[in-house]
């Protein structure tokens, strides 16, 4: 027997507190704090999967009538507000999800998803037609547009209860048509990342996907949870780092600048921006986006600054650039990869 | 609920025909109503946070600025008012089987 339980009162009003600092973003310290709360007592993660469904559940009636009111009315619910008639609300509820849903608001939901080390050498196998997929936009079901970068594989599992896309591996783009009622949820890693009316951008290299949200509220969870599983609600203005740990998922969370978040998204038009950049930066972010890849062939290249914008896919846009206006030329050397030398 | 680990794309015509459909619709409702019966349940302040941060999704801090309140009153009427729903959720037999 343990010594002083603690009261199952104390143990509900800590998760209820739990799930509301974790909705608007939890500080490092908090982090911590919580992550050690959880391991105390297992009936605390009971107690927060629980109180999560609840806070999740009252999620169902987001933009109800609001549409139809200009300013956000707090006492849309007060019981015994004059003019409104209950019976009138219930006939108007589906109504105004379903409306939501035919609007198909523009959601922009942007994955990257790369291998991690582990598995690349066996998916280089499997991808080994590096160019045969070409930039491709697709209409899904429900409304919302998928736009694959080349070499991109989804699978698209569409159930009337959720909008399930799994990102196989490659870099998508997602303008989710907003439904409520039916989360749209994207796997990458292990890794699950639910919008409901939001812009975030993910991006999955070697170690931590990195999720950054720019309006609204993400969940991010471990794809493999039970129903107890932790999440982590992603606020915007928000960076988190996840990685998949035993047992769960590890989740640092900071808070980022609107020019950090700008930068983040600017992944999702693929165009690079730079502004007065060392050329070794920009070659990397280059390298990161295509399977052609740049070399910097004389050192001393690597530390002149430029300020260049480009599409990450254009490979001889970039080389024309840079012999042109910089002084350099390109050399192929073998299919995939060019040396950047000087004049 | 679970997910089926073999399911693939789904044909639109292959989903629930309208009769179907309309009896989820009922339950739906139901259930919606239920939801907006708890929100009206709670205490003045309380309700006023829980509607604008959930019906109107406004952050914390735009919650506050709206009710000339703090942002750390904010946080704490949101988790009493979750708790009180839960409590109602429970008194009402509105159970964690009706959603995935």
């Amino acid at each position: 027997m343990n010594s002083t339980p603690e009261p199952s009162d104390e143990i509900q009003r800590a998760a209820s507190e739990w799930i509301v600092r974790l909705d608007r973003g939890l500080t490092g310290t908090e982090q911590d704090d919580y992550s050690q709360w959880l391991a105390r007592d297992p009936r605390h993660r009971e107690a927060i999967s629980y109180m999560r469904w609840g806070w999740e559940e009252l999620d169902r009636l987001a933009g109800l009538e609001a549409s139809q009111l200009s300013e956000p009315d707090p006492d849309l619910f007060a019981p015994k507000r004059a003019g409104r008639a209950r019976g009138k609300i219930v006939w108007l509820a589906p109504l105004a999800i379903a409306l939501a849903a035919a609007a198909a608001v523009a959601v922009g939901l942007y994955i990257k998803h790369a291998p991690s080390a582990a598995r690349q050498s066996v998916l280089a196998v499997k991808t080994a037609e590096p160019d045969t997929t070409a930039y491709e936009r697709r209409l899904l079901d429900d409304g919302s547009v998928a736009e694959l970068n080349r070499g991109t594989a989804i699978s698209v599992e569409f159930t009337p209860a959720e909008r399930h896309v799994k990102l196989v591996h490659g870099e998508a783009n997602f303008t989710v048509a907003k439904n409520p009622a039916r989360p749209f949820v994207v796997e990458a890693s292990g890794v699950s990342v639910q919008a409901v009316g939001t812009v975030f951008n993910v991006r999955a290299e070697n170690g931590p996907i990195e999720v950054l949200v720019s309006e609204g509220t993400v969940k991010v969870g471990s794809s493999s949870g039970g129903t107890a599983a932790e999440s982590y609600y992603i606020k915007a203005g928000q960076r988190a780092r996840v990685s998949v740990v035993s047992g769960g998922i590890h989740v640092e969370i900071a808070n980022v600048t609107p020019d950090k978040v700008d930068e983040g998204l600017a992944w999702r038009t693929r165009t690079l921006d730079f502004d007065d950049a060392p050329l070794s930066e920009i070659v990397a972010s280059f390298n990161a986006h295509n399977t052609t890849k740049l070399v910097i062939g004389d050192p001393a290249l690597k530390t002149i600054r430029l300020s260049v914008t480009f599409r990450s896919d254009n490979v001889e846009g970039f080389l024309r650039l840079m012999d042109s206006d910089f002084d350099m030329r390109a050399e192929r050397r073998g299919d995939h990869e060019i040396v950047l030398l000087k004049k | 609920m679970e997910r089926s680990e073999g399911m693939t794309e789904i044909d639109p015509a292959a989903l629930p025909d309208d009769a179907e459909s309309t009896s989820e619709n009922l339950a739906r409702e139901e259930e919606l109503q239920a939801l907006m019966s708890a929100i009206e349940s709670l205490p003045e302040r309380c309700r006023q946070v829980v509607t604008l941060r959930k019906i109107y999704g406004l952050s914390q801090k735009e919650v506050a600025a709206q009710l000339c309140i703090s942002e750390h009153t904010v946080e704490a009427q949101a988790a009493i008012g979750l708790r009180k729903c839960i409590d109602f959720f429970r008194r009402h037999g509105y159970g964690r089987h009706f959603r995935a």
